[in-house]
């Protein structure tokens, strides 16, 4: 006789129930928390630079820089100047699970933190199956890869909630085109908001900055109770 | 890769579940993991035979459905699996089609006894 006994578990439930308690904590203090990730080099150390110049006067931000061997991006957003930094070094890990995050946390100090964005590792497979306790993943692509990356990594394009095309000074010295990655994006994700910027001119930066601007102002209005 | 750590909770998860229903052994684990998860079906079955090794799960079989995401179609409502990303509904052939599951990532089931 065999019998079959049903589980019906997620595999990741033990990283999931740690992101869920990292998220109470941020939410708490009402903290919007982003989970940038990317192929390597699309340039997500470049962009948080970017917003440090822009922002870190008004607000209080905290990073977490996620690398495999380095604290090199974490040096660069030290160098940046304005923002709580910690490093995570996964030594050879591909992704960042929230049981690392929580550690990189409680290094911080969360009293005063407007915003919390996490740096992932330069990988755009393992890290969509790991909640960080982030509120949304944002998902960055240069105008230096493929515009065929949404369809060939649907599970990161699907989790995100936002899509920024990144190095649009570049538009034109290969065949990537804005409007092709924008539909292969959209048809992997209809919900999914774009930017397209460039780190390098500062073109099209002003909406992001106003983007993360309204977020934490939206974060800190007390809620409807 | 980290199959090797997916592999890992799985192994401590049956555990787990042994433990809790008193299960003196388990025959068949059976796994759900979709082609969008982020996760190598076969990389899962090869580190979790490496790791079973030195555990009371060693004879255990993994078998591992890989179950294709679904189209919904926007106008007809129409319901299919969706293969090498084509976005069209065979039944209408309109292209707004909604796209749910083949992000799974679970343990589905064990199997005891003979
Ligand atoms: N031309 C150009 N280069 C950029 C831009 N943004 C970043 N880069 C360069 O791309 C490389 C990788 O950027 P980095 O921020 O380290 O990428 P990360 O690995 O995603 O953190 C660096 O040499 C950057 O100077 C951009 O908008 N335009
Ligand atoms: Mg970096
Ligand atoms: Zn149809």
């Amino acid at each position: 006789m065999t019998e079959q006994i049903a589980v019906e578990k997620k595999i990741l439930s033990e990283n999931d129930r740690l992101a869920a308690e990292i998220r109470d904590a941020l939410q708490q203090r009402r903290i919007p928390a982003l989970n940038l990730v990317s192929s390597p080099g699309s340039g997500k150390t470049s962009l948080l630079e970017v917003t440090l110049k822009a922002l870190a006067r008004r607000f209080s931000i905290g990073l977490i820089a996620g690398d495999v061997q380095t604290e090199n991006d974490a040096q660069r957003l030290r160098a940046a100047g304005g923002a709580q930094v910690q490093a995570i070094v996964t030594n050879g890990a591909c992704h960042l699970d929230a049981r690392m995050v929580g550690r990189a946390l409680a290094g911080m100090n969360l009293e005063r933190m407007d915003l919390l964005v996490i740096e992932n590792v330069g990988n755009l497979v393992c890290p969509s199956s790991y909640d960080l306790g982030e509120d949304m993943k944002i998902v960055l692509i240069s105008a230096t890869e493929g515009d065929d990356k949404p369809l060939k990594y649907p599970a990161m394009f699907r989790r995100a909630a936002m899509m920024i095309v990144n190095k649009t000074d570049l538009l034109g010295f290969s065949d990537f085109s804005l409007e092709r990655v924008q539909n292969n994006a959209r048809s992997i994700n209809p919900d999914l908001q774009i930017l397209s910027l460039s780190c390098r001119t500062g073109s099209g930066v002003d909406a992001w900055i106003a983007w993360l601007t309204d977020l934490i102002l939206q974060a800190r209005r007390p809620s409807a109770e | 890769m980290h199959e090797l750590s997916i592999a890992q909770s799985v192994i401590r998860s049956v555990l787990e579940e042994m433990e809790r229903r008193r299960l003196s052994s388990v025959k068949k684990i059976h796994l759900r993991i979709g082609p969008w998860s982020g996760v190598m079906a076969d990389a899962v079955q090869f580190n979790f035979t490496v790791l079973c090794v030195d555990t009371p799960l060693r004879d255990v079989r993994l078998i591992i459905e890989e179950p294709p995401p679904q189209g919904q179609c926007t106008q007809c409502s129409h319901t299919f699996p969706i293969q090498a990303m084509s976005l069209v509904c065979p039944q209408c052939g309109c292209e707004s089609v909604r796209l749910q599951g083949g992000d799974e990532l679970e343990i589905a089931f064990l199997e005891t006894g003979e």
